[in-house]
């Protein structure tokens, strides 16, 4: 999987908006709030880390049992991939 | 015809030059060196258009031999009425029937937009704007919520000058945001040839009272995004980003109104009050 190219990270202060762009922004009037946590695992996704990295980078700085460090992975790729930030290969 | 728009004359080419002279009447320019040429041609649709970008109710963008050629669409029919080819220097556009006033002006307006986001930090922004004191003033909102009627307003009560009725273009220049005039005012047709210094945004609402809010960074940008033209791709975005940035610096408001003197004067007494 990777980032499609769809959708931008806009930074405001200290607050992270994924928003449309190009066709996807004429298709879409909405953006994508990123928490500090989904912040995180966006910002690895884009350095091209796959979901089994991104469950260890949770255990290895949040304080979450692998159960839970899977399944929050899990349901943020799923919700990527519906709005179309994340494709597959 | 040669016209000058923000810091550069742009000579433009009608099949029929005599139905367009009022309207650019302001912008007319005699001299300077030509920085972008536009072109009307006689109406011929590809059969073969490229690879489809972008489709809209309005417009579908095509790429063909590294070149953007977009067709304007009819709202209620979707045929073509029109094409426009982007280039760095001289653009080409054509129109099916080529004495159609509305699209022709809107053609070359994309041609000029584009070439404007190429040249310099620049953005295009819905919404009524007028100069006051030395103030430059953006009152924005979905169509039909009464930016103009509020814009006039102040000039009913205050000595203010319109600057564009319906259209922005704001340049990014010497660390400033300077709010530039252009023909492309709406139906009333309210443009000033000017420079002014943007320095407030107000994005307005229809409201039983009047109330004022100043908008966080964050309140602001998602209600500005409906309003400015969006980055068509990747490579646009960082210099969308950087001008959107300067422009959520700016004081940014939101004002629920009716219509009278009441609501232009909270948001007259808010940003005199400023510190």
């Amino acid at each position: 999987m990777k980032l499609s190219g769809k959708w931008k990270l806009k930074k405001i202060g200290n607050d992270s908006i994924l928003m449309p762009i190009g066709q996807n922004a004429l298709d879409l009037r909405r953006v994508i709030n990123l928490n500090s946590t989904s912040l995180e695992l966006y910002e690895q996704l884009s350095l091209g880390k796959n979901e089994e990295e991104l469950v260890s980078y949770l255990l290895a700085n949040y304080d979450v049992s692998k159960e839970e460090a899977s399944k929050d992975v899990h349901e943020f790729i799923i919700k990527l991939k519906e709005s179309k930030v994340l494709i597959d290969d | 015809m040669k016209i000058k728009l923000v810091r550069s004359v742009i000579e433009i080419h009608f099949l029929h030059e005599e139905e367009y002279l009022k309207f650019f009447s302001s912008y007319l320019v005699e001299d300077g060196e030509v920085d972008l040429f536009i072109y009307q041609d006689k109406y011929e649709e590809d059969e073969d258009k490229g690879e489809r970008k972008i489709e809209s109710k309005y417009y579908d963008l095509f790429i063909k031999n590294n070149q953007e050629i977009q067709y304007q669409k009819d709202e209620e029919t979707s045929l073509y009425k029109g094409k426009l080819i982007y280039d760095e220097k001289s653009m080409r556009f054509a129109s099916v029937d080529e004495h159609d006033f509305y699209l022709i002006i809107l053609l070359v307006q994309y041609a000029v937009t584009r070439f404007l986001q190429n040249n310099y930090e620049c953005i295009l922004m819905h919404g009524s704007s007028i100069s006051y004191k030395d103030k430059g003033i953006i009152f924005t909102a979905p169509s039909g919520t009464g930016k103009s009627t509020h814009a006039r307003l102040w000039k009913k009560y205050y000595d203010i000058v319109y600057i564009n009725d319906d259209k922005n273009y704001i340049v990014k220049e010497d660390g400033k945001l300077n709010l530039y005039g252009n023909p492309w005012s709406g139906k009333h047709h309210l443009d000033n040839n000017i420079i002014v210094n943007l320095t407030h945004l107000v994005f307005l609402y229809q409201n039983k009272e009047n109330v004022l809010k100043k908008l966080d960074k964050r309140e602001a940008f998602l209600k500005l995004m409906t309003q400015v033209v969006t980055p068509l791709s990747e490579d646009d975005f960082d210099k969308w980003n950087d001008i959107v940035d300067a422009l959520l610096e700016l004081p940014c408001y939101s004002l629920g109104c009716r219509i009278d003197k009441e609501a232009v004067d909270l948001i007259k007494n808010a940003i005199e009050g400023e510190k």
